[in-house]
């Protein structure tokens, strides 16, 4: 394997320290959409560490199939594989289906799957703007309901951690995913209080700028920024995102529900993110 | 030692199931003020469990005396007591020295200290309004900015946790308390960005309706109701603010910074809590 570009590779990814007790996963079931790279194999990473059984998902069926030997070598014990898209409703119920009849249970859902391309929202098609909502609102909306629903109508709770972004200062340069996502995030919490009565948690973690392969997406101009777009001055590891979808999702955060916690090294509160390259007019 | 009557006894408290990894504040400094009781000895006890060497204060020196045993008992190496208040600065900045003094270091202060009584905003008295926001902002203040000089000066990086409270949406009853809580929250994101550059971090916790010694100061009928004040409809423990603690100063949290992490079932979505007894108007 090739170092890859940005991020850490699977062997630095492996080795990363975490603060959480061997075992922390035994016995639980987390689902992780998009876990074939980036931030999601990071969440899977740990979570396989931690002794879970894990169901990933995602469109791309080779990165999945060689996710799964890794996450296996790395401790868990049984690991199930499903390529899908999210922005298919029955695409998303089958996978339910598939992970309730595999394991008859699931504990925890990270609704990780999502993208974006960075462009002046005065440019967006009517089919960018639609796939980009389609797949970061609609397809986490699916996969919400479709796991409340069976951990309703198998009286067992559930907990749910959607990885959304920054968008409190709003995301010039990706408007159509800072809408997505903020979208997502409310959603979270009026479900937090809906779906209470079931005893099904939901929490949102919000990324900065990571560090990941998702940055080959943008103009290298605009990713040598990133790491300058927060008052730490540097970018945050894939890793950090996995350490606090666990905090949230272990015991850890019982208490916890309808939050939105951001790991963003203070990005909401100073710094300037251009994906799309920064315009001259904002050049101060 | 009797069961009190809210709340965990020491022994209740000691073995409460934790997320994390034993050792993992091995050779680190802890400073919590106000340890000696309620969600301090809480935060107290996990560090102490965790490996950390633990300086704890407070006003009353009987209560720290009695807490500084159970914590070398549970794994802490070697845990400091100073009795102050930390409303006068110049008690702060003996503390802080002899911290240093006595470990030559310092990784993490939690100002958990601070304090409250109901009482509606109209009869507030005007002793009682700068009680409340001497001890709660001016006393957390003099702590954090006490710990950064010396972080600065010994070019050593900081880490510190405010507890506050879930302000959000007012504090009906305690006007005072969320004046003063929301000032530290505002407080620690300003400093988070300032003293970025000091490689200082700077977050808040913010528990919502956490059973604990504190509770002995409301009316029995207000906290009757103040598991129905959230939509989980329970009260947390002070075990879930330790934890949340110890993720965001363990490496967990290298990259979260000027976040406030609100550990309250979903009050600040729906539930009326109402820390006197609840007015006539407001019954609906």
């Amino acid at each position: 394997m090739t170092k890859p570009q940005f991020g850490l590779d699977d062997d630095a990814l492996a080795g990363q320290p975490t603060v959480y007790r061997p075992g922390l996963f035994a016995d639980r079931v987390v689902l992780v959409s998009g876990a074939g790279s980036g931030i999601g194999k990071a969440i899977a990473f740990l979570f396989a560490r931690l002794g879970a059984k894990l169901a990933i998902c995602g469109r791309d069926p080779e990165k999945l199939q060689a996710t799964a030997p890794k996450l296996r070598e790395l401790g868990s014990p049984d690991v199930f594989v499903q390529s899908m898209t999210i922005r298919d409703p029955e695409q998303v119920d089958a996978l339910m289906d598939a992970v309730w009849a595999h394991f008859g249970q699931l504990d925890v859902l990270v609704n990780n799957a999502g993208g974006q391309f960075p462009q002046a929202a005065i440019d967006y098609s009517v089919k960018g703007w639609n796939a980009v909502v389609d797949t970061n609102l609609n397809g986490s909306w699916y996969m919400m309901q479709a796991a409340a629903k069976r951990w309703r109508d198998h009286g067992q709770p559930g907990n749910i951690v959607n990885i959304v972004a920054t968008f409190q200062r709003g995301m010039p340069g990706v408007g159509h995913t800072g809408a997505a996502r903020a979208a997502v995030t409310y959603l979270s919490k009026t479900v937090a209080v809906e779906w209470a009565p079931y005893r099904i948690r939901v929490n949102c973690v919000a990324p900065g700028a990571i560090e990941s392969t998702g940055f080959r997406v943008y103009p290298p101009e605009a990713v040598k920024t990133f790491g300058q777009a927060n008052p730490m001055k540097r970018t945050g590891s894939v890793h950090d995102i996995a350490e606090a979808v666990v905090y949230v999702a272990a015991p850890s955060g019982k208490f916890i529900t309808g939050q939105l916690l951001t790991v963003d090294g203070g990005g909401v509160l100073w710094g300037d993110v251009w994906p799309t390259g920064k315009p001259d007019y904002f050049k101060v």
